[in-house]
């Protein structure tokens, strides 16, 4: 079974009395353990994809299929709790939540909700605090631990993003054009660094980007044009080659 | 984890945060100062009032019960009148008649108003008069809730010496042995003398009307002197002789009416107030006087030994008699045995009752026994005074409400600018899978914590300044605010209920100008952070 499975996924934008159409029919199936690329020019309908995906946006027509549930059939507290518990966001802003520090933020998504809301509170603080620093040192960044966001790189805080991503070890995380705002040199170090997190904890990470370093690295690719599918192809991973081409 | 980031939240946009809770705290420094001076200010009066004056409750006559009373008896005898023309002597001899019949207003007058204090609404003669209080007096002194009964009259009269000096003072009929036991007495600073001695008739006269007195008769009024008292009222003049037992002040005065509040015996002040209806008092005339009316005596001049035994309530012998004395040298009257007529009674409670129950228990007792009687409290006594400071508190409460109004559009714009300013940050939360009621908690809690922050800072505020003018005392800036503090200066003490009240109205405040800010966080979709 597909980790996530999207079936003729129609998706229209009304643009004053006119309907935009963003998506016209997209099927694709992403599996376990994928290191799975959208990428497309600007305006073609990646953003649109990874949105449904991360369950923040749904098809106007089609099924978007996670884990086998079909997300039309969750109302919003239930899509909440699956953001939550299987999915991690990368933003392309990094979008660290400013007053609290680094290992604040790692741990942030580990203390929403309560109870059966969240499989994370019946964790001791000693079992938070070791799989936080954890994942800090896995990111390079233990010393920075009580650091601000504001006193970061740029790199450092996309490092901190893939930290919380990671933090409720989601099955998929996904990534917004995560390099969009980075230097050559270090978007390459975070592509590298996600990778390794991909193969240690066996997460699928999703990405939308047409950054071509990501895509040396991604072994599944999904190349959208216009709102279609134009090439759906898997890869043999770093630094190989294409594999399989077309739809 | 939610409180730690509200804290971090409220400081990282500290600018806003000390403008809106700046606000917020002078709202609360001006609500607490206001309402603790009103506090002081109830308080004083309370206390005024029920250790100087009306006691914890006090028991009058319901006036317009006995009015209604009256009119429909009025209107049975015209009905009975009507039917039966032949026999109206017979049914007006045998119709048992009611205390006060003879002050009966016309049937078709409405009742008065219950404005009844006891400086305002007594002292109107016999139409006053609490009925049938001997007795009631076994069954009321058996009540467990009270301690302590004390029955008393009120109205005005005059002080002269019968060769023209003359003052208007109001006269409070007092018994000198209940009046030390209620320990009214500790609240009269006495400038010469004291009260009258037990079981003898006296006068203490309050030193403004014992200065107009003074200056009346062109020489200081002393104690000893002998002076007479004249009251007119709807049952005629009466004057009695009496020896001026002291001259005092009230140490508060609460109610402007205790300026000239005169202090006199019980009994001699039934015998003014005509409330001796079953009693008699003879007026003994001298040689002179009787050279001066003539070798003629009363029968005489008017018949049946009119002098020999006047009845005091009734009210045609009373100003004939009043006029002649009026003019006359009188004899000291002697105290006669004490009559059942009162004006009101005062009632001091057992220390552990409750006033407002106990208030209910013996209104429920009152009416039991089919008694005209109603019972007051300290607020009623205090009448007009009470009214005024009431009305104060309104107008302050007014401001409140005001300041309250425009400090919530102040602070919901402040918080709608920043919840604005971190959509993309709620965004992302709500991205990661932080449900709504999260979001809703997290608004809440900083502006509870503003709220809060800024109620302590305004209390702390308030405890100074209340502290300062408590020290200080605040002077009425005119007569109407020295009416309402009973006195020269109020000292202020901070009051805990208006603390609670204070940083109670600040949290909902804050709380209802948070829901706007609010409800735009709460439409803040997880796509704004992809957007971002």
């Amino acid at each position: 079974m597909p980790l996530i499975e999207f079936q003729q996924v129609h998706k229209n934008y009304p643009l004053g009395s006119t309907i935009v159409p963003a998506l016209q029919g997209v099927s694709f199936a992403v599996q376990k353990g994928d290191f799975f690329t959208i990428c497309g020019p600007s305006g073609s309908g990646k953003s649109t994809i990874l949105n449904m995906i991360g369950c923040i946006d749904t098809p106007s027509q089609g099924e978007v299929v996670i884990e086998g549930v079909k997300t039309s059939t969750l109302n919003d507290r239930q899509i909440t709790q699956l953001r939550h518990q299987k999915l991690g966001f990368i933003f392309q802003s990094f979008n660290l939540i400013p007053v609290l520090n680094v290992y604040e933020n790692v741990e942030f998504p580990l203390l929403l909700g309560s109870g059966k809301d969240n499989p994370y509170a019946s964790w001791s603080a000693s079992d938070k605090h070791e799989w936080v620093s954890y994942l800090l040192d896995q990111v390079g960044l233990k010393d920075y631990a009580q650091r601000r966001p504001t006193e970061l790189s740029g790199g450092q805080r996309q490092r901190v993003a893939i930290a919380r991503a990671l933090s409720t070890k989601p099955t998929i995380v996904l990534a917004d054009e995560p390099t969009a705002n980075l230097d050559s040199k270090t978007g390459d170090q975070i592509i590298h660094l996600m990778r390794e997190m991909n193969q240690q904890l066996g997460t699928t990470f999703v990405f939308s980007t047409h950054d071509p370093q990501v895509l040396e690295v991604a072994d599944h690719v999904v190349k959208i044009r216009d709102g279609m599918v134009e090439h759906d192809y898997r890869t043999a991973g770093i630094n190989s080659s294409v594999t399989d081409a077309g739809a | 984890m939610l409180l730690k980031l509200a804290l971090r939240n409220l400081l990282q946009h500290r600018s806003k945060s000390l403008i809106v809770g700046a606000l917020m705290a002078f709202g609360v420094t001006l609500l607490v100062t206001g309402n603790s001076i009103m506090h002081t200010l109830s308080t004083n009066m309370q206390a005024s009032f029920t250790q100087q004056y009306s006691g914890d409750l006090f028991i009058y006559v319901d006036k317009k019960a006995i009015e209604l009373q009256q009119r429909q008896d009025k209107a049975k005898q015209a009905k009975s009148d009507a039917a039966k023309p032949d026999q109206d002597e017979d049914s007006l001899a045998s119709r048992k008649p009611r205390p006060n019949e003879n002050e009966a207003q016309s049937a078709s007058s409405p009742p008065e108003n219950d404005n009844t204090s006891i400086f305002s609404g007594f002292g109107g003669g016999t139409k006053a008069s609490l009925p049938s209080y001997g007795e009631q007096l076994p069954g009321l002194s058996q009540l467990p809730y009270i301690s302590l009964l004390s029955p008393q009259t009120v109205g005005f009269g005059s002080i002269e010496n019968g060769i023209g000096a003359q003052s208007r003072t109001m006269l409070w009929g007092v018994d000198q042995a209940a009046w030390q036991d209620i320990g009214f007495s500790q609240h009269l600073q006495w400038v010469n003398g004291g009260l009258w001695q037990p079981g003898s008739a006296g006068i203490a006269l309050n030193q403004s009307v014992a200065d107009a007195y003074s200056k009346s008769q062109g020489q200081a009024v002393q104690v000893g002197d002998e002076i007479q008292i004249a009251v007119t009222n709807d049952a005629g003049t009466k004057i009695r002789s009496l020896s001026i037992s002291g001259i005092f002040n009230f140490k508060t005065t609460a109610a402007p009416q205790l300026g000239f509040m005169s202090l006199i015996d019980l009994t001699t002040s039934q015998g003014l107030f005509s409330l001796n209806v079953d009693t008699s008092v003879s007026a003994e005339l001298s040689a002179d006087d009787q050279a001066l009316i003539g070798q003629t005596s009363e029968s005489d001049l008017f018949g049946g030994g009119l002098f020999e035994d006047v009845v005091t309530s009734e009210s045609d012998a009373a100003s004939i008699e009043a006029e002649l004395l009026s003019s006359l040298q009188v004899n000291r009257s002697t105290p006669n045995q004490a009559s059942q007529q009162y004006h009101f009674v005062i009632v001091q409670l057992a220390p552990e009752a409750d006033v407002k129950s106990a208030q209910r228990q013996l209104q429920q007792w009152i009416k039991q026994q089919n008694l005209e009687w109603k019972v007051g409290d300290w607020e009623q006594a205090a009448g007009f005074t009470a009214q005024m400071a009431s009305s104060v508190g309104w107008v302050l409460n007014g401001f409140m409400v005001l300041i309250a109004a425009v400090s919530i559009i102040i602070i919901m714009n402040t918080l709608v600018i920043s919840v604005t300013e971190r959509i993309v940050e709620i965004g992302t939360m709500r991205a990661m899978g932080a449900q709504k009621s999260l979001v809703r908690r997290l608004i809440f809690l900083e502006t509870l914590v503003l709220a809060i922050a800024a109620g302590v800072a305004g209390i702390t505020m308030a405890a100074i300044i209340t502290g300062i003018l408590g020290n200080t005392g605040i002077s009425p800036p005119n007569a109407f605010f020295a009416l309402i503090f009973g006195g020269e200066q109020l000292y202020p003490g901070l009051s805990l209920n208006a603390v609670a009240s204070a940083l109670g109205m600040m949290v909902v405040a804050a709380l209802v100008a948070s829901l706007y800010p609010l409800s735009i966080a709460l439409k803040v979709s997880p796509v704004t952070a992809m957007q971002s």
